[in-house]
């Protein structure tokens, strides 16, 4: 019987992963048009995205719980598609996910996109390269410390999840148990050596990671900074 | 110094100030705090003197104590938390009281016909209950579970019996092993539970520890374990204990 | 042939009103101090703006419609080369990676390939470099290959030598001189720069306040008193002269100018090549007689046409030779004690002849 914890490690960092290509894949966009967008609607759109960082996960667990439930539309459509709840599932902790750590995504890469220079993107479309060539051929390159950044903190963040997990996990072992709930239940049942490992090895983890993308970050300050 | 000197002799003076037996300081575990504050109201001439209730999860609350927090008395949501500060502190005889029973339902929003443990067998969609580990009301489920032959239904476990009660409430959990305080408090048909006979469980029993003993402490306790106080403890959907000690 | 008219009013009180057309060979140059709408409008001609609610624009290149009221063409499908100030290689890219960026995405096969681009601009040494390790210098002239490599039907080149120093500046034009020559695509060359305009423009608009105040021919414009007026000490005419023969003794070139024979320091000019030639007014004196034992070897017998009205110490004349006009530049004290006047007909002493380039100018 494998030890219930690396099971709750598995989750854990299956659910992180996920998490973060999918932000890649839906944020990418969406950061690239906060960064470059006049439109009027963009004075809505990013404080939304924002909302992630100063709102209490439970804030934002309570309402997943509703907005899941089969009595609700969403939960209902899934429900009808899947035959299971949303909640209680891990796919309802990917789509928890993806909408909590949305802003540690989108905000690096946005400041970063905004930091590729106009004139740039003009001679590229001046030698004939359309808008996506010049997103992959100019922007991503030039943002390739942006994308670093943000998929560090999108993945490490989403490791650290607890209170929407708490509230919409369900607690289901091997599922839904990650390791942030598991540490939780070691406390709550006073299994405190247990509890300082778990703890103690989130905390190594997130450091080294952060360390290695700050490292990254000054190495890469000398390249780009002269242009002609 | 000689003004540092008494500044020092002084501080002890300041807690016992605090510690004046004029204000009570009462912990109790959330479920029953609003049975608490029922109790509170229906006397307020007898208790002569000033509460302070303060409510969290049992294990938080264990754990402030443990840690020095200045609760008078404790009202824990079960057994075993009570018990491990009575062996900790060495408290004297009587220190420790069951003061109500928790009861077990199985709770079927929406349910057509009276719901009983027909419906449990019969279930297969997300049953919430409290967490085993963690909470007395989630090993009291369980234990109804393997007592009974069920169809396997998906167990979603919430941190505590209040969580468990959300699941069910909102709908993303069909039904759910909660208390019977809960349903009782949110005036749910009864049609829509079953309340579960004690005898496929241990006994929830919630006890109370009288940390720091005074005459306030003890007239409180008193007052809790009398007649109009247990009656009052059972329509808010406990039983009361038939003794009145605990070892 | 591109044409534009425009008419763009910005909030901040900028217009820009122009109706112009840039010739299909040749370099066309805006010429005008900061603001006046030259940059502006090469960002219109390479579709990088295209003005606001309220603006109009109509831009048209040999028949097709580049932007209109209904239409708008991107700036990638319009095979036009931009070379801005600076800020233009791709940071991320070597020397190399830039020139195919521009090849992979090479609008028309115009018979230059990398081979003959290297050999103008001298790029060997500078393929494996990294951008930020390129002088100004060095990065225009990669620059400029880029748009070469890419096909460019036409090439713009905004304040090029803006951000390059002035010894480099005398550097490059030589490069920019051979494609002047070599190349049959347009040029618009924008500069606020009069030394630049008059080395290199073949038609001349100038620009004030977001309208056009003069244009015309270069070799017309240069000898223009309203033109030149106000460059003072840089004023300058161009002039049209055909190479004659060298003289091998004294290592000079003889050029024949309207029929009179000029002589300048020049590189082995091929006889019968058409050249124009840039006479800085300030070296160029009146005097009444023909004079004879002096060391000027330059002197020409003119038609004084007019002069600059002013109170200001210097004064700028008009001379005619022939079919072509030069400016002299010379003190009020000195126009009133000689009693110069229109239909004169005196003597220009040039003191220095500066041979622009060996090219086929129009």
């Amino acid at each position: 019987m494998i030890d219930p914890d690396l099971i709750s490690l598995a989750i854990t960092l299956k659910l992180a992963a996920i998490t973060t290509v999918i932000l890649f894949v839906l944020g990418t966009p969406l950061a690239w048009w906060l960064a470059r967008t006049d439109h009027v609607s963009r004075v809505l759109i990013e404080p939304l995205v924002a909302l992630p960082i100063v709102l209490p996960p439970t804030v934002l667990g309570f309402y997943f719980l509703i907005l899941f439930s089969p009595n609700n539309p969403i939960g209902q459509f899934w429900y009808s598609l899947t035959g299971h709840t949303l909640s209680f599932s891990f796919s309802g902790l990917v789509v928890g996910s993806v909408i909590y750590s949305l802003p540690f995504y989108v905000q690096p890469l946005q400041v970063a996109f905004e930091s590729v220079k106009q004139e740039f993107l003009d001679a590229a479309a001046t030698l004939g390269a359309g808008p996506l060539d010049r997103f992959f051929n100019i922007v991503a390159p030039m943002s390739r410390r942006g994308f670093v950044v943000a998929g560090t903190l999108a993945f490490a963040h989403t490791v650290g999840e607890f209170g929407i997990v708490l509230m919409i996990g369900g607690n289901i072992p091997d599922e839904t148990r990650v390791l942030s709930i598991a540490l939780y239940d070691h406390v709550e049942s006073l299994q405190y050596d247990k509890a300082h490992l778990l703890a103690g090895g989130l905390l190594i983890f997130s450091f080294l990671l952060l360390f290695v993308v700050y490292y990254l970050n000054r190495r890469w300050q000398t390249d780009h900074t002269a242009a002609h | 110094m000689f003004s540092l000197r008494y500044l020092v002799m002084a501080l002890p003076l300041c807690f016992a100030q605090a510690a004046s037996p004029e204000t009570l300081n009462i912990a109790v575990a959330s479920n029953f705090k609003v049975t608490l504050e029922k109790l509170i109201a229906a006397e307020p001439n007898r208790l002569n003197h000033k509460l302070k209730i303060i409510s969290g999860a049992t294990g938080s609350l264990y754990t402030q104590i443990v840690n020095g927090a200045p609760f008078d008395i404790f009202l824990a949501a079960d057994m075993h938390r009570p018990q491990l500060l009575d062996q900790e502190r060495q408290l004297p005889a009587g220190s420790r009281k069951a003061y109500a029973i928790g009861q077990l339902v199985l709770w079927i929003p929406g349910a057509s016909s009276q719901v009983n443990e027909e419906n449990l067998s019969l279930f297969t969609g997300n049953l919430a209950i409290a967490n085993p580990r963690t909470a007395p009301y989630g090993l009291a489920a369980l234990s109804l579970l393997e007592k009974l032959n069920t169809k396997k239904p998906r167990l979603i476990m919430g941190e505590n019996v209040a969580q468990a009660y959300q699941f069910v409430h909102t709908g993303n959990a069909q039904a759910g092993l909660v208390a019977l305080s809960q349903v009782i408090d949110q005036a749910i048909d009864p049609q829509s539970y079953w309340h579960v006979p004690q005898q496929y469980h241990e006994p929830i029993e919630q006890q109370l520890v009288v940390l720091n003993s005074s005459p306030a402490s003890t007239e409180f306790v008193n007052y809790l374990l009398s007649d109009p106080a247990r009656n009052i403890i059972s329509s808010s959907g406990y039983q009361v204990p038939g003794n009145t000690n605990r070892d | 042939m591109i044409a534009l008219k425009a008419h763009i009013s910005r909030p901040s009180g900028f217009t820009l009103d122009v109706d112009l057309e840039i010739k299909p060979n040749g370099i066309t140059a805006l010429y005008g101090p900061s603001g006046s709408g030259k940059s502006t409008i090469l960002k219109l001609l390479a579709g990088l703006e295209r003005g606001g609610k309220g603006d109009s624009i109509e831009l048209t290149s040999e028949g097709t419609t580049w932007q209109n009221n209904n239409t708008f063409l991107p700036p990638e499908k319009r095979e036009v080369g931009l070379v801005f100030q600076q800020q233009q290689l791709f940071p991320h890219l070597t020397v190399q990676g830039n020139l195919q960026f521009a090849q992979q995405r090479r609008h028309v096969n115009t018979g230059l390939d990398l081979e003959q681009i290297n050999e103008w601009l001298d790029l060997s040494s500078l393929l494996e470099k990294k951008v930020d390790q390129l002088s100004g210098g060095e990065a225009q002239r990669v620059a400029i290959a880029r748009v070469l490599l890419n096909g460019a039907k036409c090439i713009l080149m905004d304040e090029p030598l803006g951000s390059i120093d002035n010894p480099s500046r005398s550097r490059i034009l030589p490069y920019l001189d051979k494609l002047h020559k070599n190349l049959n695509i347009p040029m618009v060359y924008v500069s606020h720069s009069f030394e630049e305009i008059t080395h290199l423009a073949d038609y001349l608009y100038v620009l004030e306040k977001g309208r056009i105040k003069f244009e015309g021919p270069m070799i017309e414009m240069s000898s223009s008193l309203a033109l030149n007026a106000g460059e003072g000490d840089l004023a300058a005419t161009v002039i049209q002269c055909t190479v004659d023969n060298f003289d091998d003794e004294y290592g000079l070139t003889e050029l024949d100018f309207e029929g009179t024979a000029l002589f300048v320091n020049a590189d082995n000019p091929k006889p019968g090549n058409r050249v124009r030639v840039r006479i800085p007014a300030r070296d160029v004196s009146i005097v009444l007689q023909k004079p004879s034992d002096t060391s000027i070897l330059n002197i020409l017998a003119v038609d004084i046409v007019s002069f600059t009205d002013t109170q200001s110490p210097s004064v700028l004349v008009k001379l005619k030779h022939k079919q072509q006009f030069i400016l002299a530049r010379i003190t009020r004290k000195s126009l009133d004690s000689l009693h110069l006047q229109p239909g004169q007909q005196v003597y220009a002493q040039i003191k220095s002849v500066a041979l622009i380039n060996d090219s086929v100018s129009q």
